[in-house]
């Protein structure tokens, strides 16, 4: 039979799968024992030497094959370490090894650029690189660990609704912020497709640590390794860097505009529902992006209040002219008539409104000032947008 | 059809291999067929243990499509430096079958009861693209 290398750096191999085979296989992956995979790929024969090129590869670089992802061409001329080998041998398994660079390979010696790794078979791949550099790097994804670490969890386990809420509110944001860094930002309504595509994350993994889960981008990085999902986990990684400091979130927030306040509440007040810090890896096909961070249990929570603050004084205000129909200082609660077009208003008055309202005539006509505030329902996910009584003025008759 | 060389075992070749039909493609190692290309590895290699590829050995890679081909040496560069030859194969030339496996579906064994020689002279060259590089 056909032997691959033997006594080389590349260790003791045994193919695993092979993808092309004319005569002997041509194209196809092999392990050693100490588990380092490599995919193989035939670049010369004359039936007496044979020459290769061995790509080491890791799981998400294999998937990211499997899945036709990225081509063959790009996966050797973008080595996950920098390097692969040109191994020249005969038949019987005696082989001579070389450490190349991408750049020394010839483009003879190169799949075409359309060529991708094709199997009519499923090919078990298994999970991941758990490090977020790694999987990125590997994936030429956008890669983000969440650590959570609930008080007195044993095990890597954590409630199915609490996770739940964590990730759509997570996924949210995301749409909300690929909003502001395509430059497209609305307070309300539909997000265009492209950008929900764009910002699209996976759950790629479940690990130790104490609770700890794995988001990829779905969307892959371009050629210069950027892309909308990676500028989104630029912005809200800065957005959680803020902690709880109130000048930063505050600039940060009004900065962002549109959604970004209300879905970032949103998700602090899930996260804040597991009484535990949180710690964050980033992992960036950009070498320039990335980040490790970890924010205590106190300063989710006051994050979490600030915000709540903050998204209030930032919601959108209207004034109009309208008839006072009813006022409860008790439940603190309003109804007003617009003037022009008869249409009613109810809602809560806010907090700091209540002792300048509290006079006011029924059936007076007043220049009314109401905030817009969006709720987002935590199971269902749907928007209900509710207006806040600020200011009751005595209108000019 | 002539007899099977003497070193195929009874059980060679598998039973669900089929007589050529249309078509069959092989690369080969310059543009004209020559008699070193249709060696199979057992014949070049007599002295190998082949094991469980004893079957496959006695064989020789073979595709029913160009475009099977084309696709191949679009993905190995090996190939792409080889060239690409046709012949329509005598029914008693010998039997066909999809091999090793599902993964590679589009390539096929053909074990030939003719001599290397006599598979050279079926078999002619043919311009693809394949073997310019």
């Amino acid at each position: 039979m056909f032997n691959l290398p033997k006594n080389t750096v590349l260790g003791q191999l045994k193919l695993e799968e092979t993808f092309h085979y004319f005569d002997i296989p041509r194209l196809f992956t092999c392990k050693n024992n100490a588990g380092s995979r490599f995919l193989v790929i035939s670049t010369f024969d004359d039936y007496e030497t044979y020459e290769w090129l061995y790509l080491p590869i890791s799981k998400d670089r294999f998937s990211s094959l499997i899945s036709k992802a990225i081509p063959l061409r790009y996966a050797l001329t973008n080595p996950e370490d920098g390097y692969l080998f040109f191994v020249s041998s005969e038949f019987s398994g005696n082989a001579k090894v070389e450490h190349i660079l991408p750049e020394q390979i010839k483009s003879e010696d190169l799949p075409d650029s359309e060529a991708y790794l094709v199997s009519k078979e499923k090919i078990p791949v298994g999970l991941g690189a758990v490090d977020a550099q790694e999987a990125a790097i590997g994936s030429r994804r956008e890669t983000y660990n969440l650590h959570f670490y609930p008080w007195g969890m044993q095990l890597p386990e954590l409630d199915a609704m609490a996770l739940g809420a964590i990730l759509m509110s997570f996924q949210e944001l995301a749409n909300a912020l690929g909003q502001y860094c395509k430059g497209e930002v609305t307070l309300e309504g539909a997000i265009p497709a492209d950008i929900l595509e764009a910002t699209k994350f996976r759950a790629t993994q479940i690990f130790e640590g104490s609770f700890g889960i794995q988001l990829k981008s779905k969307s892959m990085n371009d050629l210069f390794y950027s892309s909308l999902a990676s500028d989104v986990l630029l912005e809200l990684t800065n957005l959680l860097e803020s902690r709880d400091n109130e000048d930063n979130i505050s600039n940060k927030l009004h900065s962002l505009k549109g959604r970004v306040a209300s879905k970032y509440r949103r998700f602090l007040k899930e996260v804040t529902k597991l009484d535990s810090p949180l710690k964050i890896q980033w992992g960036s096909p950009n070498s320039e992006r990335g980040n490790v961070l970890s924010i205590s249990r106190q300063e989710l929570k006051n994050a979490y209040a600030l915000v709540n603050k903050i998204d209030v004084d930032m919601s959108e205000s209207v004034v109009f002219k309208a008839e006072l129909l009813g006022l409860d200082v008790e439940t603190k609660r309003y109804r007003v008539k617009h003037i022009p077009n008869n249409e009613h208003y109810t809602g809560k008055i806010s907090e700091e409104s209540l002792q300048q309202v509290a006079h006011s005539e029924i059936n007076g006509i007043y220049e009314v000032t109401l905030k817009k505030v969006i709720e987002t329902n935590s199971s269902s996910g749907a928007e209900i947008t509710k207006w806040v009584l600020v200011k009751l003025n005595v209108a000019n008759k | 059809m002539k007899k099977w060389p003497e070193h195929f075992p009874k059980q060679y070749p598998p039973p669900d291999a089929i007589p050529p039909s249309g078509n069959v493609f092989r690369f080969i190692n310059r543009t004209s067929p020559k008699e070193n290309d249709f060696f199979s590895y057992y014949v070049l290699k007599p002295d190998e243990v082949w094991g469980d590829k004893a079957c496959n050995a006695r064989g020789l890679s073979v595709y029913t499509s160009e475009a099977d081909c084309v696709a191949a040496a679009s993905a190995v560069p090996a190939l792409k430096k080889k060239h690409i030859s046709v012949a329509i194969l005598p029914e008693n030339s010998g039997v066909i079958t999809s091999t090793p496996s599902m993964k590679t579906k589009d390539h096929k064994t053909f074990w030939s009861v003719l001599e290397a020689k006599e598979l050279a002279e079926l078999f002619s060259p043919i311009a693809s693209g394949v073997g310019n590089v």
